[in-house]
């Protein structure tokens, strides 16, 4: 580990919350580098790969070989399955790099041998290590092949699986924000710099003293109960009316599919960054505009962050769990945003137990032994729970 | 004819069963090595953490290698969960004069074009029957006609929760012979043939997942997952008394009776206290109630699909019941009275040289799998066998 990376840690601990960014594989590893270059004051950052060449290369200080018996340093020549191995093979190495961390933000290009084999195995030691595992994934572009999209889809089944919550970035709606002349290497920038900004827009809020914090437990609530799978949006505004043009990219931009997924979500977290002069209107304003599109009760969880030199400029980031899940004690966690919301520093900043939490509840949770797998529903009942407590008929009678 | 071994691996959510099966001198087939060991990382039938499954199926395995005394290289996988369910597919051609084989060729192919979305994938295609000119049940080749018709059945699952399962088999380096839908590889042990022609529905009660299978009018008309299983009877149990798990998986297969029964109201059980907690009971008739509710909606849910296809008076031969479901007391009597049709309980009986122990309901999936890999081996070996004729053979009628 060298020495910018241990001060990096330092500084993140001293934080409300310890974050970990980690990009697995090629791909994850070049977003961070896009990230980094405009970050002031970075989280850890971890590159893992089995290519020792491509660790060399990267700008990210903290690096991780790993499969250096069954990879050879020379990466997977795309082969999953080798990824898994390798990072199987450096099991101690991850987990010595996740712990001491409560958020796990995991990048990878899925797709690629080490990302989709590698990735998956990272995200279960993370949680087994108490942290909040939210992965950041993207997904080839249909030129790449169909044996890299085949892949790529068993690896998000994986990720799904693993981590408590993927976000993927389907690259045909990133496709529909670029002019159709755009070169191929533009339009990898182009999807990795709409990755470092999610990433980015969370990180600030969390880890640092804000406008207005996000506590992690919103983010945790949102992640747990997210059905494992967030979206993710991007929208920017330069200069007067900077607001109502983020919201627009954003509302009626491909990425959301023209606001469609807002209406959809069960719940959401909105971070906006911006310079000194973002005014408390702007945020009023970009509460109230998701409030109305958003569905009735959905829960809409607000942070701010004032970066200097971001003056006339403002960034609006969302992530929305499309198949929420309410959790079992509603209204806690719902976070009001406005002028006058504490910005408290949440109670246990390590991830509780989840286990252990939902069984106290008791009869919160109907759902018993299966409440960690996707429910199974059919003409609108939800079969894992109790056939009797579903009819009403009291037990013991 | 010399046929290799045939292994078949069933990943369920309560037991990893590996079954080897030989062929006697005289051709028949033989079971000789079971592998069974207990499961863990699996729930409703899918995989739900991937290294314990890995490491369940390893020591099932090793069981049946021991057993078997042979190295296992190929497996034939039968799965299930993975939202499967069957649609019918249909093909028309126009002919002129003669069929050849290459037009029920052609038809076939047709017929097995289907599309689905985008996050499915056909697990098996399989042949109904022929019609020449609106007359069904033909054999077409040499016949005379206008038009040729193949009615197939495609059966299709969720994609990524199938490769999971294959991603097992492939974690330990074994060959993979053929995935196949368990429910139909215990309608193939358990069915006879005559129950197959009389019209015949037989459900599989797993411990993660409910399969079954209809065949009407000679050929299989529909299949299905349902992802409800006998865990689901002991989740209801432990939420219903405050047991863990175990306690409650114990009490049903103690206690559990899926009718209500007039002695329950009286009988009292005694259930699993904490140290230091008053000792509590439950009444016999509270745990029959719950385990009624349970099957009866599971059984009711099938039935409805069924009514709704119209397949439910095409059933002569009644209801079959295998899987470790079927051992639960009077789980017979609730499904004749949830189908209006009797019901028996099944296990493998298309095998000879099958031990008497081997004759129980649990097994009918994993020796219907090896059966199936056994005619295919077989059928292979005869490569005078046309395509669809072979095809007819897997799964049909006979």
């Amino acid at each position: 580990m060298s020495a910018k990376s241990d001060d990096a840690q330092e500084n993140a601990r001293e934080l409300r919350c310890r974050v970990l960014v980690a990009g697995v594989g090629g791909g994850g590893g070049n977003v961070l580098g896009h990230a980094l270059a405009g970050w002031d004051e970075p989280p850890t950052v971890a590159a893992i790969n089995t290519d020792v060449r491509a660790l060399d290369a990267t700008a990210i200080g903290l690096k991780v070989a790993i499969g250096r018996t069954v990879a050879k340093g020379m990466g997977t020549g795309g082969d999953a399955e080798l990824g898994r191995l390798a990072a199987n093979e450096d099991l101690d190495a991850l987990r010595a790099l996740v712990s001491g961390h409560d958020l796990l933000l995991l990048v990878a290009g899925l797709g690629g041998g080490t990302a989709t084999g590698a990735a998956p195995v990272l995200a279960r030691i993370a949680r087994e290590e108490g942290l909040l595992v939210l992965a950041y994934v993207t997904l080839p572009f249909a030129f790449e092949g169909a044996r890299r999209q085949e892949q790529a889809q068993e690896g998000l089944a994986d990720l799904k699986q693993s981590a408590d919550a993927v976000v993927c970035l389907p690259n045909q709606r990133l496709h529909a924000l670029l002019p159709p002349d755009t070169s191929l290497p533009d339009a990898f920038a182009f999807v990795d710099r709409m990755m470092s900004a999610g990433i980015r827009g969370l990180w600030t809020l969390l880890a640092r003293d804000n406008m207005l914090n996000l506590d992690f437990s919103d983010l945790q609530s949102l992640v747990e109960n997210s059905g494992n799978e967030c979206c993710f949006g991007y929208g920017e505004g330069q200069g007067p009316g900077k607001a109502e043009q983020a919201l627009r990219g954003l509302l009626e931009g491909p990425m959301l599919e023209k606001g469609r997924v807002i209406a959809n979500s069960g719940a959401m977290i909105l971070s906006v960054t911006g310079g000194p002069d973002l005014s408390l209107a702007e945020l009023e304003t970009i509460h109230r505009r998701f409030q109305e599109a958003a569905r009735p009760g959905a829960r809409i969880s607000m942070g701010a962050a004032v970066l200097d030199g971001w003056t006339g400029r403002l960034a609006l980031t969302v992530l929305a769990a499309e198949h929420w899940i309410p959790p079992p004690k509603p209204g806690t966690l719902l976070m009001e945003a406005g002028p006058d919301a504490p910005a408290e520093e949440p109670a246990g900043r390590r991830r509780k137990n989840v286990q252990q939490s939902e069984l106290q509840l008791g009869g919160a949770n109907d759902r018993g032994r299966f409440r960690d797998v996707a429910p199974t529903i059919v003409e609108g009942a939800d079969l894992d729970v109790p056939v009797f407590i579903r009819r009403g008929i009291r037990i013991p009678s | 004819m010399n046929i290799e071994p045939i292994v078949a691996l069933e990943i369920g959510t309560s037991r990893v069963r590996v079954f080897v099966g030989e062929a006697r001198e005289d051709g028949a087939l033989m079971i000789t090595a079971v592998g069974d060991a207990a499961s863990s990382g699996m729930r409703k039938g899918e995989i739900f953490h991937f290294d314990s499954v890995c490491g369940c199926v390893e020591t099932a395995l090793r069981q049946a290698e021991e057993a078997a005394d042979l190295k296992i290289n190929e497996v034939y996988l039968a799965l299930s969960g993975s939202q499967i369910e069957a649609q019918p597919s249909r093909a028309e051609i126009p002919v002129d004069g003669e069929i050849a084989q290459e037009d029920a060729d052609h038809v076939l192919s047709m017929a097995k074009e289907v599309t689905l979305p985008a996050d499915r994938e056909i697990l098996h295609s399989i042949f109904g029957q022929f019609a020449v000119d609106g007359l069904p049940g033909v054999s077409p080749v040499g016949l005379v006609g206008q038009r040729l018709a193949a009615e197939m059945l495609i059966v299709h699952g969720v994609h990524s929760r199938m490769v999971n399962l294959v991603r097992v088999v492939k974690a330990l380096k074994l060959e993979m012979a053929e995935p196949l839908f368990s429910g139909l590889c215990s309608a193939q042990a358990a069915l006879s043939a005559d129950q197959k022609r009389q019209g015949a529905l037989l459900i599989d009660l797993g411990g993660g997942k409910t399969d079954y299978v209809v065949y009407a009018q000679a050929k299989i008309a529909d299949a299905g997952v349902l992802a409800v299983g006998g865990d689901h009877v002991t989740n209801d149990v432990a939420r219903a008394f405050r047991l863990s798990t175990t306690e409650a998986e114990a009490l049903k297969l103690q206690h559990g009776d899926a009718m209500v029964s007039a002695a329950g109201r009286t009988r009292r059980l005694p259930l699993p206290a904490a140290a230091g907690e008053a000792p509590r009971t439950a009444k016999l008739s509270d745990l029959q109630t719950i385990v009624h509710l349970r099957m009866e909606e599971t059984f009711g849910l099938i039935a409805a699909r069924l009514k709704r296809q119209k397949l439910l008076s095409l059933l002569g031969a009644g209801v079959v019941l295998t899987g470790g479901g079927a051992h639960l007391k009077n789980v017979a009597p609730l499904a004749e009275k949830v189908f209006g049709l009797p019901c028996e309980i099944g296990a493998p009986r298309n095998v000879s040289g099958l031990a008497a122990n081997l004759a129980v309901p649990e097994y009918a999936t994993g020796v219907g799998a090896v059966l199936h890999g056994y005619r295919s081996a077989r059928a292979a070996a005869e490569r005078s066998r046309s395509a669809w004729k072979r095809l007819a053979h897997w799964f049909g009628v006979n």
